[in-house]
């Protein structure tokens, strides 16, 4: 059997290990347009604060491909998929036939149309070259602007704050994080953020970065003219559809994938950033572009390959990250503009400082939480908002933040086909 | 593999497994010591009341792991041979999505990396939790012998109904 899979990144590469490992004799090709080792894309902010080395940031041994026999293409960019042929074309118009395919091509930074940015200093902040390529320039940075109040806008500020740069943020939204919070959690990072040093400037935008030939300063929409020599940009990433378009793969705003990581097309599965799969709380295909999901669905799409019908698990949107110290874990709708209708809100301040927690309740199920400061216990949360049970039994408890698994004990015991896992079973068999 | 399981009818929440735990994950690994050292040793393990009974919590070494999946750095692997999930603290950059995706609240978020049960790499024989337990509440099985004695458990407490 001859496997394709595109993307060397968390989806295609744990794909690939799946594959190798359920299949000794298959012959498994990887084609990706990056030539690199597998480094993680979510520790690069390290490689720009000067933390980490390359080899730090790696998620598979460097000798990855060789020690699981996998034809590495890298380098090389795929085109089209060719359903009728079953292959992959690539841009110098060579064919790469498949008996299956896994599209993990991740997506692309979206580029503001912003005149000015073809000048030198003006970065993305998405693969290891854009964070090779910051921390090169910075010897002659005094001040960054950042663009995009988002996690990786908030994450390329807090690197250069670290290395002891001048950083603004300018944000379009009222709030930073606007996609993933609510104002009142935003506030404990942009507070947080400037006690660091940091400047957030919010409702602002930029209209022009000016410079001849390199960055010298951005211009805002009201003429206001901030002086820079480093601007990056973080303005949300698109899905690579180029592959697809024009085929006879289902797509949207990402290529549609059922509980098996399959497109529309046999033998053509997706995974990882490029793959919009059921959200089970929106109830609707939703592309989250997060690493637990792009690992999950590579295994799925993989395991589906192999002859076994595995599943990916009841999922929504949900992130986690510390950005300067100040850590957060937030599951389900919990946006700023998600605005539940018919939903509770529920918000606690305290006991510490930053500590701060929201819950979204509507028709007794758990539909979101958002923990700030103190994330402990956050994995019993995610799983009542994805199994989407009645919980009102325990709301008193969660309010109070004193909750644990024995918390959610009682639900799962009483929602078995919500909770089948097998483990816990283990924990239950004796009650 | 031997997985560490759980009697709930035989826990009396003594917390001793809990205690053996923090000491086996101690510098000096002295239950009288261990509490004196400067960072306090932590359980991996948690006794938890739940309905008028005990039940004490630790890592399930999941299949597949919800936290090897969730973990951005590769740290958190699942040990193809032996099925254990333990967490390369070198590796660990402390962003706790093992934590959010967790489903038993069993990995916790330490100072710097996370912590979980490692199932105590320095002792060759029995876990210091099954070491602990006094009413062998927690044992040791393989999968295949954990669903017979749960079976056997079963049929009994059918009888016993059946008798009334």
């Amino acid at each position: 059997m001859k496997l394709v899979i595109i993307g060397n990144h968390a989806a295609g590469l744990t794909a690939a290990e799946v594959l190798r490992r359920g299949d000794r004799s298959c012959r498994i090709t990887v084609i990706s347009n990056e030539d690199v080792p597998p480094y993680s894309r979510c520790l690069i902010p390290y490689i720009v604060s000067g933390e980490k080395r390359l080899e730090d940031i790696l998620f598979k041994p460097p000798d990855f491909y060789q020690a699981n026999s996998i034809d590495a293409m890298l380098g090389v960019e795929a085109v089209r998929v060719l359903t009728k042929e079953k292959a992959v074309m690539l841009a110098g118009g060579q064919k790469i036939p498949y008996d299956a395919l896994i599209i993990a091509c991740g997506g692309t930074p979206s580029l503001p149309r912003l005149p000015g940015v073809e000048n030198k200093g003006v970065f993305c902040f998405r693969s290891l070259e854009e964070a090779q390529g910051i921390a090169r320039y910075c010897d002659r940075v005094d001040t960054a602007v950042v663009l995009g109040g988002g996690l990786i806008g908030l994450k390329a500020a807090v690197a250069l704050n670290q290395l002891g740069k001048n950083v603004k943020v300018m944000v379009g939204s009222p709030n930073v994080l606007s996609q993933i919070v609510a104002a009142n959690e935003a506030e404990a990072f942009e507070e947080h953020l400037g006690r660091r040093g940091m400047e957030i400037m919010c409702r602002t935008n930029p209209a022009v970065i000016l410079g001849q030939g390199k960055v010298e300063a951005v211009e805002t929409t009201e003429g206001r003219k901030i002086p820079c020599q480093l601007v990056v940009i973080g303005k949300g990433v698109d899905a690579n559809m180029g592959l697809v378009q024009g085929t006879d793969i289902g797509s949207e705003y990402g290529v549609l994938v059922d509980e098996h990581c399959r497109t529309n097309v046999p033998d053509v599965y997706a995974a990882g950033d490029v793959a919009q799969s059921q959200d089970d709380v929106r109830g609707q295909k939703w592309l989250n572009c997060l690493w637990p999901h792009a690992v999950e669905e590579g295994r799925v799409a993989a395991e589906n390959i192999l002859g076994a019908a595995s599943s990916l698990r009841r999922r929504t949107s949900m992130n986690s990250f510390v950005i300067g110290e100040l850590a957060m874990i937030s599951c389900g709708l919990t946006g700023a503009r998600e605005g539940v209708p018919g939903s509770e809100e529920i918000s606690v301040k305290g006991p510490g400082p930053q500590d701060r927690k929201r819950f979204i309740l509507k028709d007794n199920r758990l539909v979101g939480f958002v923990l700030v400061g103190n994330v402990a216990h956050a994995g019993v949360l995610t799983s009542l908002v994805t199994r989407g049970v009645d919980a009102s039994e325990i709301k008193d408890r969660l309010v109070s933040g004193k909750y644990d698994f024995s918390t959610v004990l009682p639900l799962v015991r009483k929602n078995r086909a919500a909770f089948s896992e097998p483990e816990y079973d283990e924990v239950l068999s004796f009650f | 593999m031997k997985k560490v399981y759980f009697d709930s009818q035989k826990c009396l929440g003594c917390h001793s497994c809990e205690f053996a735990c923090a000491v086996e994950h101690s510098a000096s690994k002295d239950p009288r010591k261990a509490h004196l050292e400067e960072s306090k040793p932590i359980a991996r393990r948690n006794v938890q009341l739940v309905e008028g009974m005990c039940l004490t919590v630790a890592c399930r070494h999941c299949d597949p792991a919800p936290c090897v999946e969730a973990c951005i750095a590769g740290a958190m692997n699942k040990d193809a041979q032996t099925g254990e999930v333990t967490c390369d603290t070198d590796k660990c950059v402390g962003c706790w999505m093992c934590v959010m995706v967790c489903p038993f609240d069993a990995v916790k978020p330490g100072e710097i990396y996370t912590i979980k049960c490692d199932m105590c790499p320095d002792r060759d024989q029995t876990r210091a939790c099954v070491q602990a337990c006094p009413t062998s509440a927690l044992f040791e099985a393989t999968a295949e012998e954990f669903r017979r004695i749960a079976q056997e458990r079963k049929q009994r407490a059918g009888q016993v109904e059946l008798n009334k």
